[in-house]
């Protein structure tokens, strides 16, 4: 299975098996077969159905993964009533016989599952105004590889696996939050200029997290991809913020709530062990 | 119709949580009952992280004890994100001492005390969400999180509270068809019940922390929310149980969930009740033939 139009993920696309947990009263909101690669019925997963039970619990050994090692991995309660019942998930997966024996120890596969083993989601939940989404999970098994299995790259998964879900689920306008620091931020950016909706978040586990939106068109997920034909305009950073730097994060909440527009325009840069992230004033 | 809840109105004030994105889709004053604007609260300001982390050990005083606590990050991405929170809170005048400490309300502390809360999110339609008219309001809505601080420590706050925030949260938010989850022995089940017959979407839920959960749907209407409040014996919309359903008995929520993926519907037409160790739910189980 390919998309349309090339990428350098083509490869990888064409190993790896897409899905959909979903609820049956949610499939006609989804389009599954986002540009053009089809996901087959018996890979759209029913959340209510005690079948589906082996799968969910592999999908949320793959957040443990994920976000495990970053102390905010997804309670079970939080994957049903905040993303598999209200909404869907997209992801990739690998049959289990295809499943390298070194990544699959990492869940545990149990021995004798022959169904789909999970590497990569993305899950979100509708919000009030049709099209509109909260992005809360990007799960891929990718740096897990990199360390257990290295010649089997699934370098660019988490990429992938955002532009094909937003596909998948409709979304026009995106909101995400993620800290200053999060190396998911270059994941993001790839979409285009990221609106800043707060700098500074009281209200999440780390204060420090950041809130973006932007517009999901058909170019910005084909630039995402990695379709080179699809180019995205991005404005010149004005100033770069010092992801650690707490009190420069409260300044630019309090801009943000006095009303100034503010955006990331590009990719984060490293200087050494500190992440920079690029800001520029929004018209 | 709000009569019967006057104790709570003279203690407590409503709150509403919601961002910019939401806020003026809601309705701040169900059944006239006005959210003063200092208790309109932005959770993306910093002048309200005080108010938001007194929610937040109110949630983990009401959902610890089962492991069902909320994270912060999931309070704002998987609640006030997509959707809002409405709830009834309190002065600290108006609390005894011994609430005070309960609740670990700071010395210094002197902005609203949460008392209770209700979490609504939007669901996806069963259509494309794309075609839906502009300025039409999401009608299929999830709750997943109803408590009041009576449940764990009663007394703390005016009796009632619970089902009056139940009453007014549905009035919040533009819900033509609720779905919620919730455990079997969660004596919250019987103030959903007081709405009219619940169908189930599922009896038996691995894919929760707790598979002992339902999935429950309704319709939301006036008739429905008058009946929350008036709380009448018999509902006028439940039909008779033709089937009672021991609750604590695994092997028969399986087999219900078993049926209601073939087909059977089942409804749960009024609160499960406790005769000794047994508590049972009265259900209508129906067939594609019609009732068993």
């Amino acid at each position: 299975m390919s998309l349309p139009f090339h990428t350098p993920h083509d490869e990888l696309i064409a190993r790896l098996v897409p899905f959909v947990v979903a609820p049956p009263f949610n499939r006609l909101a989804l389009d599954l077969a986002p540009f053009g690669l089809p996901i087959v019925d018996e890979h759209v997963i029913d959340p209510l159905k005690l079948s589906s039970e082996q799968f969910l619990t592999l999908l949320q050994r793959l957040d443990g993964l994920t976000f495990g090692p970053e102390g905010m991995p997804m309670p079970r309660w939080v994957f049903y009533d905040c993303a598999e019942l209200p909404a869907a998930i997209f992801g990739f997966a690998l049959r289990a016989a295809d499943t390298d024996p070194r990544l699959a120890a990492q869940y545990p596969v149990p021995k004798g599952y022959a169904g789909l083993v999970p590497v990569s989601m993305w899950a979100g939940l509708p919000m009030f105004r049709p099209g509109h989404w909260f992005g809360h999970n990007l799960s891929s098994l990718a740096p897990v590889a990199d360390r257990v299995a290295p010649g089997m790259s699934l370098k660019g998964l988490g990429s992938v696996t955002k532009a094909l879900g937003m596909k998948a689920l409709r979304v026009r306008r995106l909101y995400g939050a993620t800290q200053w620091a999060s190396a998911a931020l270059f994941i993001h950016s790839k979409f285009g200029p990221l609106e800043l909706v707060t700098a500074y978040t009281p209200a999440h586990s780390e204060a420090e997290t950041l809130t973006y939106a932007f517009d999901a068109t058909d170019e910005s997920l084909r630039a995402t991809l990695g379709d080179p034909k699809a180019r995205l305009a991005r404005p010149e950073p004005s100033e770069w913020i010092d992801a650690h730097d707490t009190a420069t994060l409260m300044r630019l909440q309090d801009r943000i709530e006095a009303g100034e527009r503010l955006c990331i325009p590009t990719a984060p840069r490293r200087d050494g062990e500190r992440p920079f992230v690029p800001v520029a004033p929004l018209p | 119709m709000l009569y019967r809840y006057a104790r709570i109105l003279d203690h407590c004030e409503p709150y509403l949580i919601a961002t910019d994105l939401i806020a003026s889709e809601l309705n701040a004053a169900p059944l006239g009952v006005r959210v003063p604007t200092e208790n309109r609260i932005n959770p993306q300001h910093r002048r309200h992280a005080e108010f938001l982390q007194q929610l937040r050990l109110m949630d983990t005083l009401c959902f610890g004890p089962s492991s069902l606590e909320m994270p912060p990050w999931v309070f704002y991405d998987c609640a006030v994100m997509p959707g809002a929170v409405f709830g009834l809170g309190t002065r600290r005048a108006d609390l005894e001492p011994w609430a005070l400490e309960a609740m670990r309300v700071p010395a210094n502390y002197d902005g609203l005390v949460p008392l209770s809360m209700f979490i609504a999110i939007p669901m996806l339609p069963g259509h494309d969400p794309l075609s839906r008219a502009p300025g039409t309001p999401p009608s299929t809505w999830l709750v997943y999180t109803l408590d009041s601080m009576n449940e764990v420590a009663p007394g703390i706050g005016p009796a009632g509270l619970l089902h009056l925030t139940l009453a007014l949260g549905l009035r919040v938010f533009p819900i033509r068809t609720l779905y919620a989850t919730t455990q079997w022995r969660n004596p919250k089940l019987a103030h959903y019940v007081e709405l009219g017959p619940l169908e189930l979407a599922t009896a038996y839920t691995p894919a929760h922390t707790m598979p002992r959960t339902l999935t429950f749907r309704t319709p939301i209407d006036e008739e429905r929310l008058a009946s929350l409040l008036m709380r009448p014996a018999t509902h006028p919309l439940a039909p008779p149980a033709n089937v009672v359903v021991d609750v604590d008995d695994v092997a028969n929520l399986r087999q219900i969930q078993r049926e209601l993926e073939s087909g059977v519907r089942y409804e749960l037409v009024g609160a499960p009740e406790a005769r000794g160790t047994y508590v049972q739910a009265p259900m209508v189980r129906t067939t594609a033939e019609g009732r068993r």
